[in-house]
């Protein structure tokens, strides 16, 4: 109906007016308007098509007699895109009609939709750009005067391409109003809100979302029928569910999962599936709406029957989704299918595709299987598996049931032990079939059944053994390396003498295969060669002899450098022949390969002799081997172009397995150091100030301070570092250095290298701040005295800064700094410092500042910070009062028995803490309690925490979690320190109590009291007189003799 | 907070695995009948006890430990009727 444009512009205006009753018979179009389609049949038409939907609440303003439309026209100015602009409409067609009859008609998406979201993004980009003028734009910008409107020519024909033809014929009336809807409000590409509660909503979505578009009002619900309102209410609800806020979700989800019986499955399930396959669908959005297929299936159980299909093909493909969590979806999706439909339906509906000719649907059907046989249990689908395993119908049928226990045995892991035998029993025949791909798939089947069962179940495997064996004499290739590779899995789960000899037996292949070109054979070959090897009962003598040799022959070599995989591979199961033999003739075969040429080749190296030397040490390394070896690591260390850590690694781990045996390499070392410190390159500094931090102790060891005292002035010089990354390494090496040779021989010396840290405090990068930090906490903690008192106050203003970092790490260090600055220059002056800053708005500022008033006062023995701290108390500021109590809480935490001297001193504040209106402040002043009471156990200091307890008391029935919990805290706490008699005296008047509010929270206490303290309490029980036939009294207690 | 509440709950939970707590519908038969398995389990747990109860009933030890094992069936006696409508009325009244 984009054809028939019967609209008219104010261009037409003039005429109209002149003869108005001309218009129905032949109705002026728009200037603009290439469509020579007569109006009045056009209309007609239109009413037809309306009259056949009658439900479409929609109504257009072609439901009206053309002379209506004339005088609406009139009113408001149309932008015809629709019709006059054959691009744009096109494109319109393609993207929405179809669409909004697929979400009606099938939940599979038509061809259109492969368009990814992106794609079709810049498709409506570019047409929303190149989009014909409209009237009202012309108007605005020709002049009126001057010109003419000119009708178009009588025999004129727009030209209509062959692609705007299909697109006109493929769209339906119905659509078409959409479109004119859309038209009215103009997207210009800016995310509008959506009319479902203001919900904005991606242009892909609005295609699912149509019917809802523009009804927000809830306009016209009466036209419709009972089945569209469902479906428009489900739509809304899903609407929400997806892109709505959580509260908002949460409610959808409940409302969708409470009505999903009244919904019914087919109303649901048309509505959702289609959602799923979206191409624009987020992990998010698709986690969402699994999460309400969940719940509707667990709902709806055996109703989602006739569906099973229908789901099945569309959650299938994500099976093998490329994405870990679609894939993890789509199983629980599945399981949860299989619970609800049950095991006959399933297998019912998933039949037919056993046998399929398409290779991936057998595939996610294998998968789907294996999901069901996890959901539902092994032995429940063994009768099945068996069935097809021996299916004589086709091959296929087979392959798939052996891929089945393939996949069970990858999904499920040890659980398929009990079933081993079992499954190994009804796939063996597999290793004899005809077909290659059913061998191949058998055997992969059973390597993953051994990887599943180890280390157990040898036995089962009995049966299929010899076929095995046969196999790798038999078959080559594809065939071969998945016979192998089962066998791989198996020998590690022989005993000893069984694996030696079956090792023997396969290595004669496997040494024949170490030449094979195809990689993943090679990569089976290794994964087999590391299992093998790995097995208590092949002798070192035997791997060294004929395995090692041909082994580096043709693995060592630089293209096993360039797959990542393969290099995995590779040194790991250099690793375990390194176990086998020993690290140093290992090491000896591929040292000179550090001076390759190829750099990926000589990481490969690197990382295989850092693997080495880490778990087996240096020890069997002879001289010449050492100098080979320190000569290869600094050539391989100096040629590296790349960043990789895997050469500073590796230099570090060899020259720490060395220990003193490096002092003859250290100056060649320290040289190469040097000179790379200079280096143009950010990353190389960084790696050469990372080396020294790596060696600095063994460094130390060999006794080179003067070469150490020398580094350290040279990083000194380099603290002007700009790249944060580099410095920090920096400051990291000068700590290591620091920390070797200590504070008095350190040069710089330390009243240099300080103030020049202080600057560098203020550097916003983590990695900077957690090593400047550690340094100057170093510093502080050791060598304070090197500094002047004014460098250290200046330090503390910066560590406040720190408080706020992200990292806990430097937290920490910067609350322990404080504690170490106090006690170098005595806590005055610190804790004025923090004190302030109990005053500021940000809270994790303010409990790192609690906790470095604590350490202060730990340090600096409380005595010097309580009187300061109590003081602040009596500043009416919320914050500055809990700053104070929650100090005290970590005060007393930390100094534990030392708590008893202060008990007294502070009762009064607590008091009035425990008094307070702010339940924070009663809550704070519990926890302080709590550490105060647990620290002084014993000491006798029962007099005054009887008394808090009195004050705490009355917090039990504060409803709050937070303080609640600080409450029973406390109790616990006071019912260490003065025994549980005390405390059940005080919960035996709520035991019993009228109210059960009271009852409830007093048995809580009681409870907590006898879990803990139940044979004490026995004695403290109080005396209850007997009551009829009930004896209740103790007598046994009132024995005296 | 809802953090705070699981705690509780597991708290809670913790607590109803042993068998001498109780709750706000306890009652006092129940919360006395542990007490006295409680009392009699420590003295049988502690000689001294068994030992002093012996001179005081002139038994032997082993008859006090056979008399005491005896009493945990029922310490104190056959539980109370429980007269199901007026236990209601009575925590309605509570409420």
């Amino acid at each position: 109906m984009e054809v028939d444009k019967n609209q008219v512009s104010e261009w037409d205006d003039s005429e109209l007016k002149k003869k108005p009753s001309t218009v129905s018979a032949t109705p002026r179009r728009n200037r603009w308007d290439e469509t020579p389609v007569s109006s009045s049949g056009a209309t007609g038409g239109f009413k037809g098509t309306v009259a056949d939907t009658p439900n479409n609440k929609r109504k257009s303003r072609w439901d009206e007699t053309p002379l209506n439309v004339t005088s609406q026209t009139q009113a408001t100015p149309m932008y015809n895109l629709g019709g006059a602009t054959p691009k744009y409409d096109g494109s319109q067609v393609a993207m929405t009609p179809n669409y909004s009859g697929l979400v009606k008609q099938t939940p599979m998406i038509g061809g259109q939709m492969m368009l990814d979201p992106q794609q079709l993004q810049i498709q409506r980009d570019i047409e929303e750009r190149n989009k014909p003028w409209t009237d009202e734009e012309l108007n605005s910008l020709l002049p009126s005067d001057g010109y003419e409107i000119l009708t178009p020519p009588a025999g004129y024909v727009p030209l209509v391409t062959p692609a705007r033809k299909m697109a006109l014929a493929s769209q339906t009336p119905v659509s078409g109003f959409f479109i004119q809807d859309e038209n009215r409000k103009q997207d210009y590409g800016i995310d509008t809100q959506g009319p479902v509660d203001g919900l904005s909503m991606k242009p892909e979505d609005k295609v699912y979302f149509e019917k809802i578009l523009g009804s927000g009002d809830g306009e016209g619900e009466e036209n419709l029928s009972p089945e569209e309102i469902k479906e428009r209410r489900i739509m809304k609800l899903l609407l929400r569910i997806k892109n709505g806020t959580p509260p908002m979700r949460k409610q959808a989800l409940r409302h969708l999962t409470d009505r999903a019986k009244e919904f019914g499955p087919s109303a649901l399930f048309n509505q959702i599936l289609p959602l799923f396959t979206s191409q624009s669908l987020e992990d998010q959005e698709r986690h969402l709406l699994v999460k309400v297929i969940d719940r509707i299936l667990y709902k709806l159980d055996d109703l989602v029957r006739p569906y099973v299909r229908k789901i099945l093909s569309v959650i299938e493909p994500y099976l093998i989704d490329q994405n870990y969590y679609a894939r993890i979806e789509a199983r629980e999706i599945i399981s949860n299918l299989s619970k609800a439909a049950g095991l006959a339906c399933m297998t019912a509906k998933m039949r037919p595709d056993i046998d399929s000719p398409e290779e991936d649907i057998r595939n996610t059907t294998a998968r789907a299987f294996a999901v069901v046989a996890s959901a539902l249990g092994i032995p429940s689908l063994m009768p099945f598996l068996k069935a097809v395993c021996k299916s004589k119908k086709s091959w296929a049928a087979r392959h798939t049931g052996i891929k089945i226990v393939q996949q069970i045995a990858i999904l499920m892991g040890c659980a398929i032990l009990p079933h081993l035998k079992s499954l190994v029993e009804i796939i063996g025949h597999g290793l004899e079939d005809k077909e290659p791909k059913v061998k191949t798939i058998t055997a992969l089947a059973i390597a993953a059944l051994a990887e599943a069962a180890t280390p157990y179940g040898i036995e089962s495997f009995d049966p299929v053994l010899k076929p095995l064996w046969y196999g790798i004499r038999l078959y080559k290739e594809k065939g071969l390396a998945a016979f192998l590779k089962a066998i791989g899995f198996i020998i590690p789960l022989m005993d000893e003498g069984h694996a030696s000899y079956y090792t023997e037996q396969v290595m004669l292949t496997l040494i024949n295969e170490f030449k094979t070109s195809e990689d993943e054979m090679k990569k089976i070959v290794l994964k087999v060669v590391k299992q093998c090897v790995s097995t208590n009962g092949v002798k070192p003598q035997y791997v060294r002899e004929k395995i090692v040799p041909e082994f580096f022959k043709h693995f060592w070599v630089r293209r096993m450098a360039l797959d990542k995989r393969n290099y995995k591979l590779l040194v790991e199961t250099t690793m375990e022949l390194a176990n086998s033999v020993g690290g140093g003739e290992i090491v000896a075969l591929i040292v000179d390969d550090l001076k390759d040429e190829s750099e990926a080749y000589r990481k490969m190296v690197m990382e295989a002799i850092d693997k080495i030397i880490s778990t087996l040490g240096a020890a069997d390394i002879g001289p010449r081997l050492e100098d080979q070896l320190i000569d290869g690591i600094l050539y391989a260390f100096q040629e590296q172009s790349d960043e990789s850590s895997v050469m500073l690694n590796g230099f570090g781990t060899v020259v720490l397995a060395m220990g003193t045996r490096i002092k003859p390499h250290l100056t060649t070392i320290t040289t190469c150091i040097k000179w790379r410190l200079n280096n143009k390159s950010a990353k190389v500094r960084q790696q050469a100030a990372d080396l020294i931090s790596h060696i600095a102790v063994v460094m130390h060891a060999c006794g080179e301070e003067q070469l150490m005292s020398h580094l350290g002035l040279i990083l000194y010089e380099y603290l002007g570092e700009e790249y944060p990354e580099v410095l920090g390494s920096i400051l990291g090496a000068l700590k290591s250095i620091v920390n070797v040779i200590g504070m008095t021989k350190m040069t710089p010396p330390i009243k240099d290298l300080l103030p020049r840290l202080t600057p560098i405090l203020k550097n916003r990068h983590e990695k900077v701040q957690e090593n400047c930090i550690d340094l100057v906490g170093r510093i502080a903690d050791r060598g304070a005295d090197f500094v002047l008192e004014r460098e250290w106050m200046r330090i503390c203003f910066e560590l406040l800064d720190m408080l706020k970092a992200h990292k806990k790490g430097i937290r920490r260090a910067a609350v322990n700094t404080f504690g170490y600055i106090a006690k170098a220059i005595g806590p005055h002056d610190v804790l004025a410092t923090l004190l302030n800053n109990l005053k500021v708005q940000d809270r994790q500022n303010r409990v790192c500042t609690t906790v470095a008033i604590a350490i202060v006062a730990e340090t600096c023995a409380p005595y010097t910070v309580l009187p300061g701290l109590m003081n602040e108390y009596r500043i009416p500021e919320l914050n500055v009062q809990n700053g104070v109590l929650k100090s005290l809480s970590f005060l007393f935490e930390y100094i534990g028995e030392m708590g008893k001297d202060y008990i007294y001193a502070v009762t009064p504040l607590l008091e009035d803490a425990l008094m307070d209106r702010d339940a924070v402040h009663r809550q704070t002043a519990c926890s302080t309690v709590k550490h105060m009471s647990l620290g002084v156990v014993g000491l006798g200091c029962e007099d005054s925490l009887v008394h808090l307890l009195n004050f705490v008391w009355p917090n039990i029935f504060e409803t709050s979690p937070h303080v609640i919990n600080a409450f029973l805290e406390a109790i616990e706490g006071l019912r260490v320190a003065l025994g549980p008699t005390i405390i059940l005296q005080y919960t035996l008047q709520g035991l019993f109590h009228p109210s059960r509010k009271v009852r409830n929270i007093y048995w809580k206490v009681f409870n907590m009291l006898y879990i803990s303290s139940q044979s004490s309490l026995i004695p403290s029980y109080p005396k209850v007189l007997n009551e009829g036939p009930n004896t209740y009294q103790r007598y046994e207690l009132e024995y005296i003799i | 907070m809802s953090e705070r509440e699981s705690l509780n709950s597991q708290l809670e939970h913790l607590q109803m695995r042993y068998v001498g707590t109780g709750h706000a519908d306890t009652t006092k038969y129940e919360w006395l009948s542990n007490q006295h398995r409680d009392t009699i389990a420590s003295y049988i747990g502690h000689p001294s006890f068994v030992s002093l109860f012996a001179i005081a009933e002139n038994e032997s030890t082993g008859r006090i430990k056979y008399n005491l094992l005896n009493k945990m069936i029922n310490p104190c006696g056959p539980p109370p009727k429980v007269d199901s409508t007026t236990k209601k009325d009575e925590d309605e009244d509570m409420d």
